[in-house]
């Protein structure tokens, strides 16, 4: 039998950039400097479903895309922190997946090494998907008959340990995104493309802030991180609980000063030494990894904990210095820029949106099977047809 | 009792004309029911509390705990049946049917409703019923809350969807037998966030009046974590909205910021205003119709410190409309207000209850006030704080008695959340008593 | 109080030939000051729900023939109340009654309604309710050539009716008198049915909020959506 692929999804894939292996956006470097071998589109849609199944979760409630939400930047924009199966604390910030084919060190402590075996740690966590044991999640699929013939379809055998972490990690490398007006700028040579105030703001990002030093560029691309880990103090405050008061928003215009006595009779803030919890080396103390800064203007809130909510507050941050502490990183220290330099860095780091978020989001929701976990309406009612068991 | 022609017809007529041109006004339940289900006006012999299972605390599932409230009873005061559904789903609310004999119960993070018989049997509930397939049925979404009867129908409010756990929900109409019928979303247009909680409904206005709490990712979240979470915190729901019970469409979206919950229609006769209270803002909140017929809202009183975040989480208004019962869950207190003035709403009485407090329930006449503890599984207090009861008080008016205290984890039941009063003979309901306001000549003539 | 014999239809009539209750179906307005009710929804600007598949069931007509009840909910439009002749309950059986009477008078002047809207009364008192008393109950309301026709419906017995409310999802309990002989089903709250002509329940009303007015818009949508649909 042949395959037969929808034509929707191929139009979502169309949209979704190439499939692995292929050209990669403006601004990006070559896939094969990723060492994967490049997907076919059975493996890419098979990975986009399962990523989008909710059924992959232990209760059946979340999916990947449940804390990685395709309109959300593939991370949650409403949340500092995830929450997890039946609500469990999660301790750190959904990272975004965009452009996560290049990235080397996966998770915020670098813990894994491909994003084939990444796939499982989620899926495994008891306070993240929390299936019980890989064999769960195996049959669990196997036994979903929309799923019939896909795995064998894309891999020539059925859904297994590898095959299931191959199949979502051909998905995730699609999600490439560039061509954004600063690699049109920069790498495209066209002058126009990125606006003076950014234009400035590119000059103290490389320049006198500093900030190319780990979000690092090429001459032909860039993926602004450098991939390694360092300590800004936001992990050593919170572990040493030098922030006590908590801003609070109740309703928009309404906030008030909460203090964590108050908050006594609830759950704990749970430990985080971040890259240490890996290395067991005390100079990895509180050190997370550089994200990229690609489609930063979509990913908020920032930082491994998300606890700046605005591109604004993450430019403060770094003016300010960090946070001091005995691993702090040197190369964050005060910058002394003026209101004027900020507003400009922020400018930059919003001309680093890709052109194609927006169709990456639709691409993933292409679905058209049970998986798709049938999206709530966005305007009419919905009901049964009047009549239909009459005709 | 002879009758005439003649003074039969005209009896008649004046009834049918107040019945179309008057229209009977809401009648609710002893707390908090549609207007559609038969009231207990006297002694509810009953209670069901739906219980959330806790690891580790008995069998460790959710039930149905259903318990003797009648003081003339030999087991007044006793749990007399236990019903485990299985699993743990995060149950919240449950409904009564329009004929009374059902009890409908949702899990807001399963998505499961379970259909109870509380007819053949009251003191023995079965569970004769259990959708599974809400979340495909209704159109992607998630957390089926509040359950409301329509004739033939009921109502289904959720609180999410499973796009992305937000607070962007609809409403969601199932009949009886239990089958899908529509759902349609929450406006979030002109002024509407697109967000649900609770609803109430007013058929002699033919409208429903809906409100906005927030997403799976907030109500499952530990309320501690939630609370320091800018980001979290932000999405709430700010408005309400008033629909056409008739077609199913949004009248009008009202501003209410700082998540509006329950909402009660007053029962005394000729009121048509409607009441919440905003859970972060500690606001309450009425809505009534101006000279030109058009819905408003107004800030009619201010609950507690809201610098405190006392977190008003359920209301129950007398049958008079003259007074509201509020519980506030971080201080553990039930507040009595005074409604006689709606220019000077006023807090008359307070009384701390237990460390943590959610539902307030009254009976019909006011006279038994029941409260229980459990607000979400996530966001109840931890350690000693987590007092898990029913507590059951008279109330004379002055002071609250307690009667009746049961330890649900001293019971290995676990978190005790919504309560629904039951009779053991049905024939004890006095259905709406339309007799009385929208049929009254006709009434008198009997 | 009963409405056996009483011939409620015939005031009924009068009374809207008084215009008593067309000024009321006119919409209201709040001209007085006071808060008017509502006004209903025009016809046709609303869709009602596809609620269920109306139960069937065997029933005898009012001439003692055993017919299906699918037969009188399919094909027309049909507004279906459960009644007994006996009943006392003011807010019940003689109220639903009475508006029935008004709903066919509002319609049965009206060309787009004429022959493509039905009434039925189905007895909730096989006991009481023979073949006979219903075709006294119902006079020449039952008249089956009226341009909205109104058929009386009964069960054989009890076994045979209590399927039926079930399938209607309406509440009842068998009671006993104090002889122990059945008296037939009680019901708290009397549900009247609208039912479009493939046999779908479009609308359930209580007694205690039924509006003629509101009946009648509804019915109205159902004959412009049928119409729309090419039936």
């Amino acid at each position: 039998m042949r395959p037969r692929i929808p034509a929707g999804v191929l139009l979502g894939l169309a949209l979704a950039g190439p499939v692995a292996g292929g050209a990669v956006p403006l601004g990006l470097p070559p896939l094969a400097q990723t060492g994967t071998a490049p997907a076919t589109r059975a493996q890419v849609e098979l990975g986009r479903k399962l990523f989008m199944d909710r059924r992959l979760s232990h209760n059946g409630t979340l999916s990947c895309a449940m804390c990685h939400v395709p309109e959300q930047g593939f991370t949650s924009n409403e949340l500092a922190t995830a929450v997890g199966l039946e609500g469990q604390t999660v301790r750190r910030n959904s990272p975004t997946l965009y452009n996560v084919a290049f990235v080397r060190r996966l998770f915020h402590d670098g813990r894994e090494f491909s994003l084939e075996n990444q796939a499982w740690g989620p899926l495994l966590a008891a306070n993240e998907m929390g299936n019980p044991s890989i064999g769960h999640v195996i049959e669990r699929i196997r036994g979903l008959p929309d799923y019939a013939g896909m795995f064998r379809r894309a891999y020539r055998s059925g859904p297994d340990v590898v095959t299931i972490g191959r199949a979502l990690a051909a998905y995730q490398r699609t999600l490439l995104s560039a061509n954004s007006p600063f690699d049109r700028w920069r790498y495209g040579g066209r002058r126009e493309a990125m606006e003076a105030s950014a234009r400035r703001g590119f000059a103290l990002f490389v320049g006198r802030a500093g900030c190319a030093a780990c979000h690092t560029l090429g001459p032909r691309h860039a993926l602004l991180s450098d991939g390694r880990f360092h300590n800004t103090g936001i992990g050593y405050a919170r572990s040493m609980g030098l922030r006590r008061t908590h801003h609070v928003p109740l309703a928009p215009g309404v906030s008030i000063e909460v203090d964590d006595s108050a908050l006594a009779a609830f759950e704990a803030a749970p430990p985080d030494v971040g890259r240490y919890e890996v290395t067991l080396d005390p100079a990895d103390s509180w050190a997370y990894r550089t994200p990229t800064l690609r489609n930063v203007a979509l990913t908020g809130p920032y930082m491994h904990d998300g606890s700046l909510p605005t591109l604004e507050a993450v430019v403060d941050f770094y003016d300010r210095g960090g946070i001091d502490n005995p691993g702090r990183s040197p190369l964050v220290r005060p910058l002394g820029l003026s209101a004027a330099e900020k507003a400009e860095l922020a400018a930059f780091l919003r001309s680093l949106t890709g052109d194609n978020a927006a169709a990456l989001a639709r691409g993933a929701r292409r679905g058209l099977g049970p998986e798709a976990a049938a999206p709530a309406p966005a305007k009419d009612a919905r009901s049964r047809p009047a009549g239909a068991s009459a005709q | 009792m002879p009758k005439t022609h003649r003074s039969h017809s005209l009896r008649l007529f004046a009834a049918l004309a107040a019945a179309a041109c008057v229209a009977a006004p809401a009648r609710a339940d002893e707390t908090s029911c549609s207007p559609y289900t038969p009231l207990i006006q006297g002694q509810e012999d009953l209670v069901y509390v739906w219980t959330l299972g806790v690891k580790g605390v008995g069998d460790g599932s959710d039930k149905l705990v259903t318990i003797d409230v009648n003081p003339a009873s030999r087991t007044y005061g006793k749990v007399v049946h236990k019903l485990s559904i299985g699993g743990r789903g995060e149950i919240h609310h449950i409904g009564l049917s329009d004929d009374r004999r059902y009890l409908w119960g949702g899990a807001l993070d399963s998505n499961r409703i379970y259909v109870f018989d509380i007819g053949t049997d009251p003191a023995k509930p079965k569970l004769v019923r259990t959708i599974k397939d809400f979340v495909q049925k209704s159109g992607g979404y998630v957390g089926p809350h509040s359950f409301i009867a329509l004739p033939g129908r009921m109502l289904v409010t959720p609180l999410s969807n499973s796009r992305d756990h937000g607070g962007e929900t609809g409403i969601v109409v199932y009949n009886n037998q239990g089958d899908f019928v529509a759902s349609h979303p929450i406006p979030k247009d002109g002024g509407g966030d697109g967000y649900g909680y609770d609803a109430g409904v007013n058929p002699a206005k033919n409208v429903f009046l809906t409100t906005s709490f927030t997403g799976w990712n907030n109500y499952m979240m530990d309320l501690g974590k939630l609370v320091k979470d800018g980001e979290a915190m932000k999405r709430f729901g700010n408005t309400s909205v008033m629909w056409d019970l008739k077609t199913f469409k949004p009248i009008k979206v009202f501003q209410t910021p700082g998540a509006p919950l329950e909402v009660r229609w007053s029962l005394a006769k000729g009121d048509n205003w409607a009441l919440t209270t905003s859970a972060l803002t500690s606001k309450m909140w009425m809505y009534k119709q101006d000279a030109k017929g058009e819905w408003q809202v107004k800030e009619v009183a201010t609950i507690g410190d809201p610098a405190k975040i006392p977190l008003p989480v359920d209301i129950s208004i007398a049958r008079d409309g003259k007074s509201l019962w509020v519980s506030t869950f971080m201080d553990g207190t039930v507040r009595l207000f005074d409604l006689a003035d709606h220019g000077k709403v006023r807090e008359v009485y307070q009384k701390q209850v237990g460390s943590q407090v959610n539902m307030v329930s009254q009976s019909f006449d006011g006279k038994r006030v029941y409260v229980t503890t459990s607000l979400l599984g996530n966001w109840d207090k931890k350690g000693k704080d987590d007092e898990q009861f029913l507590k059951i008080y008279d109330w004379d008016g002055k002071e609250l008695t307690q009667k009746v205290h049961i330890d649900f984890y001293k019971e290995k039941l676990g978190r005790a959340h919504h309560m629904k009063f039951q009779v053991r003979d049905l024939r004890q309901l006095k259905p709406l008593d339309t007799a009385a306001d929208g049929l009254p000549l006709l009434a008198h003539s009997r | 109080m009963s409405f056996r014999g009483a011939r409620p239809g015939r005031f009924a009539r009068r009374l809207l030939v008084a215009g008593g209750l067309l000024a009321c179906l006119a919409p209201a307005s709040a001209q007085s000051g006071a808060v008017p009710g509502y006004l209903p929804n025009p016809p046709g600007t609303y869709a009602l729900q596809d609620i269920m598949q109306a139960g069937d069931g065997r029933v005898l007509d009012s001439q003692g023939r055993t017919r299906r009840l699918a037969e009188f909910t399919r094909g027309r439009v049909t507004l279906l109340s459960f009644i007994y002749s006996s009943c006392a309950d003011p807010a019940g059986c003689p109220y639903a009654y009475t508006v029935f009477h008004l709903v066919r008078s509002a319609l049965e002047e009206d060309p787009a309604a004429r022959r493509k809207v039905r009434l039925v009364s189905l007895s909730f008192d096989p006991h009481r309710d023979t073949p006979e008393t219903l075709r006294l109950y119902g006079g020449p309301d039952a008249n089956r050539e009226a341009p909205v026709r109104w058929d009386y419906l009964t069960t054989r017995s009890t076994a045979e009716l209590l399927p039926i409310l079930s399938a209607y999802g309406q509440d009842a309990s068998v009671e006993k008198d104090a002889a122990g002989r059945p008296r037939g089903p009680f019901a708290h709250v009397l549900k009247v049915f609208l039912i479009d002509r493939r046999g779908r329940v479009r609308e359930i009303y209580t007694t205690a909020y039924l509006l003629p007015p509101v009946v009648v818009n509804d019915i109205r949508t159902l004959l412009l959506e049928e119409g729309r649909e090419g039936h």
